[in-house]
């Protein structure tokens, strides 16, 4: 009978893996086969955050209907823009200026501006730290959400989280380093977590959640469909034992017989860290699990919390591709609120209770932000892709509680005041994490590699 | 505070004081406004990156001198005396070219703008001496002696010399011994999967191992290297380095539809033995090669599909950004892959480490600048392919293709959504119909079932009869209308133009002059493919006879395959890369001979067996390098030996897909194919599992070395796989005869453990193996059932997993 062998096109895990360095298993891999060995641990001054948990807002929001609030879009509200558009945005589907009709309140002794569409993490704003003045290259989609994730378009380059990850080492000995939940596969794909020229285990382990049937994380192979866990133990002890015979002293073979171990160990562990049903009643109804329509993202928020405890180093979870408001922004844009606002509040809650927030960097951001003047193609009006200013926010992990950094001007348009640059704010990140992103290099084809290129100042304002 | 005043006012009384007074001659006047005012702002702003001082002249230019800014940088003279508007410097530091603001950290204060406004204004004196920045450019002289830039030399007076006696000789230097030759099974194992990627056929009936002679062994070897198989897996490593794939990848995601052809175009040229230097030449400038037939018009014309393959941010707004990044891409290319340069470190400035002006660099992107790549309609995503420069294949091809795509473009884009998404519309309904419980609901979904594969069926024919229609084409590039020269960016900055350097080659490896003498008045990549794969260009032969040896021993001579520039390893047998090239160039650059010589070699065919602990990195070959299966021929093992391998070359195999971004389309782009795995469709961010956990290359940058790494989902995927679980489960119908099911001899189960094992790792076990699969088989089957295939499957895949398997020794 033949069988037709079925080639599963999955943006996966490509080459993650876990590096342990208490095991010894990735030291040994990397003496033997990487190209270069990770400067495990060693950072280059005191580090404020262990690790990071990223908060992707995967289409971009409007930042002049959540947390920067401009007058003067009301005051001009039909009028058209007093200036030329910047940049090569297309002007012909743009209309005039378009304000805002959702109430705006004051929060928090820091009195951050929130409207009413984020009651949740209105609530919370004294622990976050504002960045209103972000700026980043890429009218498209695909350059910004690049340029936010490996801080190059163009090129292949490593994500973020692998750099993290070659610079730190990792923490813990069941699971990776790097993890990547429900990321796209558009945008960039596997780029976005991927480790492009650094050895392949820093690139982020992908899990599914949202997309899974029964909303149940899942990590590729991690269970035999054929094979008990007793037979599997046998076999498992089989491989390594038929293994050690094929020869001695040699690294290669003995990181291949760890990697069974590790992988067999991960097998046991993960699903424990992986379930939910783990947590009480009350905190799974903090972050919404079960309710409509943030269920998804709430089961993101807390799974990213189980991995943090668990010492995963950087944790990055991707909405569904919905913060996109080119038209209808009235109806769509609430409803992308709802499915976010109280799960992330909720992790922020979650991890200060449990006194995981002082050394866990929570970084949320779009790729860009979105213009003051209306969308006019798409029938209800929306707004465009804005990657002149935009906002984002940190919390935790050595970051200035309750504070507002920069301003874009009176139309919200452009980052005018103490702009911060996406290379500046994975600069900041780094810096938090203890590291220089000047001196965190990798040599490549006979070149010294950094995440911000030539670029980049760290924001020393930000930090606490 | 109170400095800040101070300075304030003695900068208006500068001006003032100029312009008022006489007291002084005019000549002494400007030098003393120079030294006191302007000078400064040049030390404290310009100096770090523009002076001999600082050792750095950024983009050539230093402003330590009156010839420094005169003579000026990359873009010329930085300032031009009287006309400041005019002058680039200060253009530059008043923020009025677009990707050039200096100085880079802010931009000077009013009043130290109005100063140097002045001062080129009132002529620009300066009474400073001193150079240009001459002396700090890259000396292309001194550069000649690295080793890899020196003519490849062949020592006359040792025509005798082998690839052992090189090896040898130092080994015996060193005092250290070589280790026995690998035994028969082990070597043919060895030989088959570095030649086929493929294991050793235990089908076909070969010399029992105990008695392979010298003669076999060489008679082996030309069988294999005469197989289709052979390009097969000579083909893959070249297509490493071609970074070829099925789609664009990147953000907007398009299949390449006929990239698949340049493919096959590889691996023929490997099996026809097509010499190095003409392969080389077709790829690069298939297009403007003479031919004698259309047969081989169309094939040099595939050819060229090696410049069409990058991975391409086909979303760029700024199109002269874009066709810049795209000449990027194929520079960094062509220098890692033919000539073991990184030479696209030298787009934004002079190379830093290698002999490599930033001139040089435009001198070579003029070649590209004047190819197309994509074609007229460059710009933002399109819903079609016709980005693509395509090129007609047969007699007046390209004249076909254009007019049937002129009349069909829109129609046959069309087709394709419909038949895909149609498909997949039809697949989900008869889904929800095999879920449908209540009538009504059965009989709707009938209906639409119905309305739905009428409509796929019309519009499956229509694409039938479209690809029917539709001229053969390929992915190729074509001579531009607008040919020339191209200018310097200062930074790399698209819209920054410097001087215009002539098209020409690598200074560095030409004794003479390095522009090329263009004699059609084209491109120039005739001019360009005859210098890179000329007997005398330095790079060209060495790089690749040391990527062969790379494949053959797991090293290259030069560790840095990809980097034979000075941050590059020096060879560890230098005499013997310079004899094997010298040989290959003699041979007409031809591969099979020179694969031969080397698999030849007691070298080659030593264990890997460390005979010595002095030379841990094994640089001195005392052994052979074990390395692990690369994850093509771990995929074409476990369907060759579950009986399932379709021989076949593949040809397409994403027609089916839809014209536009496919990185969204997930399962739905799923291939089912037997056939080698150098023939499944690439598509870049969506790679098949098994590519991706074991260290598939790079598809987006030329890769001489692949990644190497030992991590846990590998482990997870050979343990858990349905791939492996479903080869395994073959393997077990082939070993377990059926006259075995059932056995409960503990004898007979070793020997079929011991059997599986000599089937899949192609010897018989040691002892110590031997005992360890009975043990586990015997286990496995323990019970009152007695042997089953579950239990020779679990054992497959035992083996499988083992280092044994993974490994060739």
């Amino acid at each position: 009978m033949k069988q037709q062998h079925r080639n599963d096109y999955q943006p996966c895990d490509r080459r993650s893996m876990l590096k342990s360095a208490a095991c010894g298993f990735g030291g040994l891999a990397a003496a033997g086969l990487a190209n270069q060995v990770a400067n495990a641990g060693a950072t280059h001054f005191t580090p404020k955050a262990k690790r990071v948990i990223f908060l992707f807002m995967h289409g971009g929001v409007s930042q002049m209907d959540s947390f920067d609030r401009k007058p003067t879009l009301n005051e001009q509200h039909g009028n058209p823009l007093p200036y030329a558009l910047p940049g090569l945005i297309r002007p012909d589907r743009l209309g005039k200026v378009f304000g805002t009709d959702w109430k705006w309140k004051r929060h928090g002794d820091c009195g951050q501006w929130v409207t009413e569409l984020f009651p949740h993490t209105a609530k919370i704003v004294d622990k976050l730290c504002f960045i209103k003045s972000m700026h980043t290259e890429g009218e498209a989609h695909g350059q910004a959400v690049l340029r936010l994730h490996t801080g190059e378009a163009a090129f292949d380059r490593p994500s973020v989280g692998s750099w993290v990850s070659y610079g730190l080492g990792n923490e813990n000995e069941n699971l990776p380093a790097f993890v990547a939940l429900d990321y796209p596969p558009m945008h960039g794909g596997v780029r976005l977590y991927g480790s492009s020229f650094l050895p392949a285990e820093h690139q982020a382990m992908q899990i599914k959640l949202r997309t899974t049937p029964d909303k149940v994380a899942e990590i590729r192979n991690l269970h035999s469909d054929l094979l008990s866990e007793s037979r599997q133990r046998e076999q498992v002890d089989a491989i390594v034992e038929l293994s050690r015979q094929h020869a001695v002293h040699d690294p290669n073979i003995e990181g291949v017989i760890r990697s069974f171990e590790l992988a067999y160990r991960m097998q046991s562990i993960a699903p424990e860290i992986l379930d939910l049903g783990q947590e009480s009643k009350a905190t799974l109804a903090m972050y919404g699990v079960g309710d409509q329509p943030c269920d998804g993202y709430a089961r993101q928020c807390l799974l990213a919390r189980r991995m943090a405890e668990a010492g995963v180093r950087f944790i990055q979870v991707a909405t569904d591709y919905h913060w996109d408001h080119h038209g209808n922004i009235e109806k769509d844009l609430p409803q992308s609120a709802a499915k976010t606002d109280k799960p992330v509040a909720a992790l922020i809650n979650d991890l200060d209770r449990r006194g995981l927030l002082d050394d866990t960097l929570v970084v949320w951001a779009g790729e860009f932000g979105r213009t003051p003047v209306s969308q006019i193609d798409r029938g209800a009006p929306g707004r465009d892709h804005n990657p002149h200013g935009f906002t984002i926010w940190m919390a935790g992990g050595g970051v200035r509680p309750g504070y507002s950094h920069g301003e874009t001007n009176d139309f919200g348009y452009l980052a005018v005041e103490k702009k911060v640059h996406m290379h500046d704010l994975h600069a900041t990140i780094l810096h938090l994490l203890g590291l220089d992103h000047e001196r965190l290099t990798y040599r490549y084809a006979g070149r010294d590699f950094r995440l911000t290129d030539v670029y980049g100042n760290v924001v020393h304002e930000v930090i606490a | 505070m109170g400095f800040e005043i101070l300075r304030r006012t003695a900068i208006a009384c500068a001006i003032f004081f100029t312009f008022g007074s006489t007291a002084f001659s005019d000549d002494t006047q400007h030098t003393t406004f120079f030294s006191e005012y302007v000078q400064p702002i040049f030390e404290q702003h310009c100096f770090d990156c523009h002076s001999h001082d600082a050792g750095e002249a950024n983009g050539g230019l230093v402003l330590d001198s009156k010839a420094g800014w005169s003579v000026g940088g990359d873009s010329g003279p930085a300032v031009l005396p009287g006309e400041a508007a005019k002058s680039l410097l200060f253009q530059v530091v008043n923020h009025e070219v677009e990707g050039l603001k200096m100085p880079p950290d802010g931009k000077l204060s009013e009043d130290e703008l109005q100063l140097i406004e002045k001062w080129i204004s009132d002529g620009a004196h300066d009474p400073r001496d001193g150079k240009a920045a001459t002396r700090l450019a890259i000396n292309i002289e001194a550069g000649r002696k690295w080793w890899a830039f020196q003519p490849v030399k062949r020592r006359v007076d040792q025509p005798a010399s082998s690839i052992d006696s090189f090896i040898e000789a130092r080994m015996k230097a060193e005092g250290l011994e070589p280790a026995l030759l690998a035994e028969a099974s082990v070597l043919r194992r060895r030989l088959r999967y570095d030649l086929t990627g493929l294991p050793p056929d235990a089908d076909v009936a070969e010399v029992a191992d105990s008695e392979l002679t010298e003669s076999d062994y060489e008679l082996i070897v030309d069988r294999l290297l005469d197989s289709s198989q052979f390009g097969e897996k000579w083909g893959r490593h070249w297509l490493d380095l071609a970074r070829y794939a099925d789609s664009n990848g990147s953000s907007f995601n398009p299949p390449f539809r006929r990239a698949w052809k340049y493919r096959n175009w590889v691996i023929d040229a490997f099996n026809d033995g097509m010499p190095i230097n003409q392969f080389i030449r077709k790829q690069i400038a298939g297009d403007l090669l003479p031919y004698q037939t259309q047969q081989e018009r169309d094939s040099n014309l595939t050819a060229t599909g090696f410049l069409m393959l990058g991975s391409k941010v086909l979303g760029t707004f700024d199109k002269e950004q874009l066709l810049m990044d795209v000449v990027d891409e194929q520079i960094d290319t062509i220098s890692k892959s033919l000539l073991g340069l990184t030479v696209a470190c030298a787009r934004c400035h002079d190379h830093k480490f290698d002999p490599i002006p930033q001139r040089d660099y435009y001198a070579l992107a003029g070649f590209f600048t004047s190819t197309t790549t994509l074609d007229d309609r460059m710009g933002g995503p399109k819903e079609d392919e016709s980005d693509w420069s395509r090129r007609g294949l047969g007699k007046d091809g390209d004249e076909r293709l254009r007019q049937f795509l002129q009349e069909n473009n829109y129609a046959w884009v069309k087709a394709t959504q419909k038949t895909f998404h149609g498909r997949r519309s039809l697949g989900r309904l008869e889904e929800q119909l095999a879920n449908a419980d209540d009538a009504m609901k059965v009989n709707e979904l009938e209906k639409k079932i119905a309305e739905e594969r009428e409509s796929l069926e019309e519009w499956t024919s229509k694409l039938e009869d479209f690809n029917r229609q539709m001229p053969d084409y390929v992915m190729a590039v074509r001579d531009a209308d607008s040919i020339g020269d191209e200018a310097i960016r200062i930074r790399g900055v698209a819209a920054s133009r410097g001087n215009v350097v002539p098209r020409g080659f690598l200074q560095v490896t030409c004794s003479g002059d390095a522009a090329a003498k263009i004699q059609s008045g084209g491109s120039g990549r005739l001019e360009l493919a005859d210098w890179i794969a000329a007997d005398d260009n330095p790079l060209t032969a060495r790089v690749f006879v040391n990527r062969v040896w790379k494949h053959l021993f797991r090293e290259g001579i030069v560790r840095s395959v990809d980097n034979f520039g000075v941050m590059g390893e020096v060879p560890t047998h230098p005499e013997l890369l310079e004899h094997l090239t010298a040989r290959f160039i003699e041979s007409g650059w031809k591969l099979k001979p020179l694969i031969r010589e080397i698999v030849l070699s007691r070298a080659y065919r030593r264990s890997v067996a460390i005979s010595s602990e002095t030379d841990p990195e094994n640089r001195l070959l005392s052994h052979q390098n074990r390395r692990r299966l690369e994850p093509e021929e771990l995929r074409d093992t476990l369907l060759s030996l579950s009986g399932q391998l379709d021989r076949s070359q593949g040809t397409g195999m994403i027609d089916h897909l839809p014209i536009g971004d496919v990185s969204n389309l997930g399962d739905a782009i799923a291939v089912e194919d037997n056939r080698r795995t150098v023939y499944q469709p690439v598509i870049r961010t969506l790679e098949p599992t098994v590519l991706q956990v074991f260290d598939a290359p790079v598809n987006t940058m030329a890769t001489g070395q692949r990644a190497q790494t030992i991590v846990a989902p590998q482990a997870l995927y050979l343990m858990n796989s349905q791939a492996v679980q479903d080869a395994c489960h073959h393997m077990a119908q082939r070993f377990l005869r059926q006259a075995h099911v059932g056995t409960q001899d503990d004898v007979q189960i070793g020997m079929i453990a011991a059997d599986a094992f000599h089937r899949i790792v192609g010897r018989q076990p040691n002892a110590e193996e031997r005992e360890i699969l009975a043990r586990y088989l015997v286990n496995q089957a323990d019970g009152r059932r007695g042997l089953s295939h579950h239990d020779v499957m679990k054992l497959c895949q035992t083996i499988v997993a083992s280092t044994q398997f993974q490994f060739l020794d």
